[in-house]
């Protein structure tokens, strides 16, 4: 148990570090996306309808990417910017790539519930749109954006896994070394004990704190 | 004070055009409670919300002050609508913002220091009659309650006129009642001028000092409402001033069934 424990915790921290810095990095790329796309609707504060379409195929044509085939297309990109290919710091440029389109869509839908009415109310105080995104529209879909993070999250912490597969660093990384290729069943099955516990503990945080901030 | 010359304004519903405003004209005053009031579809709510440029005409002026607000830029639109503010039929509540937060809104957004704000806020509060609900959320007030916090969010900036979209129709008859005599209040101690449309007469009855008629996208009387109601000539205003004696309500009944 110990033999194992010695195995799983150094791999369990790279995990962590790949799920924290991808989900940082996909929310800097994502959120600005979404948020521009709800401005630039046609019905949005900024109807640049046009715009609205090129960008939301980009975010599609990304989505639709199987994620593995994307981790092998980003590898110079990896290259360029942390200098390797192999490890958990590459592993977070691919994965941030792959999450930044997710996130768009989840803060757009989120945003787009903000009722129109509200947004209206604003508008005629004199608001600017700055103003309106801000204080208006992230505020009053705080908890939607909440759930909609920590299901990138989760997301993010399942791609982690497959990064491990072309050697990302991790659980996954672990999980294929041992656990596939040494017929370790012990760790494989002690990895997905780790992958699930992480998931819950995630998903529940994440339903707290929505719930708590939720004045609606 | 508010002067509206031709304005016209028209929407594409299934690709066909339909004229909401059809060359209005009409001029109101300071210090007048104006209503309009008309049925639905008439287009009182495409003009009122015109004047705070919250539908941007297809033809004709604005002025109001002297200027024609049509031809504002962003920034004077900006500015302009911090002096004319607008209650809601629904209220527009930030939801996930309190009393406080709310009321505080307009004047963070206008750039005020934090203790001016404190101060303003606890002073709007005791107009309206909520100082003890500054914590509270929109979702545990009541309907009368939200339109209060509405016009003390409106009020804010020190507003010079305060544009009313049906903001007593989702309110029940004593509620409407202690809102339209809020509303009256501020017009006479402060000078503010209202403009309000309805469906309900008993509100222009209540507050009202002056009165148009709309009916498809035209206003089809207008006058001092003591005038208008003596010798009514339009369709919708007989109707109206029917209805309210309870003699034609089954006819209104069917008609918006239709």
């Amino acid at each position: 148990m110990n033999e194992i424990l010695k195995l799983v915790f150094p791999s369990f921290l790279d995990t962590l570090y790949m799920v924290f810095f991808s989900t940082l990095f996909s929310i800097i790329l994502g959120a600005p996306l979404g948020i521009f796309l709800v401005l630039t609707d046609k019905e949005g504060l900024l109807k640049m309808p046009n715009l609205n379409s090129i960008i939301g195929s980009l975010i599609n044509i990304t989505r639709s990417i199987p994620f593995i085939i994307l981790i092998i297309i980003l590898f110079p990109l990896s290259r360029v910017i942390v200098g390797t290919t192999i490890g958990k710091e590459a592993a977070v440029v691919p994965l941030s790539i792959a999450a930044a389109p997710f996130v768009a869509r989840v803060v757009e839908s989120a945003l787009k519930e903000v009722n129109k009415g509200v947004i209206e109310a604003a508008v005629s105080l004199g608001a600017s749109t700055p103003q309106i995104v801000l204080k208006v529209l992230i505020k009053e879909a705080l908890p939607s954006l909440i759930l909609g993070i920590t299901l990138t999250i989760v997301n993010i912490i399942g791609y982690s896994a497959m990064a491990g597969v072309i050697g990302g660093g991790g659980i996954g990384d672990l999980a294929v070394r041992y656990g596939y290729q040494r017929f370790r069943t012990d760790v494989l099955i002690v990895t997905v004990i780790i992958l699930i516990l992480l998931v819950e503990i995630t998903q529940r945080t994440g339903n707290y704190f929505a719930k708590k901030i939720d004045r609606r | 004070m508010i002067q509206i010359k031709n304005l016209k304004k028209s929407y594409l519903i299934n690709g066909k055009k339909t004229d909401a405003l059809k060359g209005i004209n009409l001029r109101i005053e300071k210090g007048q409670v104006f209503g309009i009031i008309g049925k639905s579809g008439a287009g009182k709510s495409t003009l009122l919300r015109c004047l705070n440029l919250l539908e941007t005409p297809d033809d004709g002026e604005i002025i109001v002050e002297g200027r024609d607000i049509t031809k504002f830029n962003k920034r004077e639109l900006r500015d302009y609508r911090k002096n004319v503010s607008m209650i809601f039929q629904h209220f527009n509540l930030l939801s996930n913002s309190n009393v406080y937060k709310n009321v505080a809104f307009p004047l963070e957004i206008a750039g005020h220091k934090k203790d001016y704000i404190e101060k303003r806020v606890r002073e709007l509060l005791k107009i309206v009659g909520l100082e003890d609900k500054e914590n509270e959320y929109p979702s545990n007030l009541s309907g009368g309650q939200k339109q209060r916090v509405a016009i003390a969010r409106a009020l804010a900036n020190n507003p010079k006129i305060l544009l009313c979209d049906e903001a007593t129709s989702a309110l029940d008859p004593l509620t409407t009642k202690q809102i339209l005599d809020l509303l009256l209040e501020l017009n006479k101690t402060l000078g503010l001028t209202i403009v309000l449309i309805t469906h309900e007469m008993d509100v222009v009855e209540r507050i009202c000092s002056n009165v148009a008629v709309m009916e498809k996208g035209e206003i089809v009387e207008e006058g001092i409402k003591e005038e208008v109601f003596k010798s009514p000539k339009s369709k919708t205003l007989k109707q109206f001033l029917q209805s309210e004696k309870g003699g034609v309500i089954y006819l209104d009944f069917k008609e918006r069934a239709i």
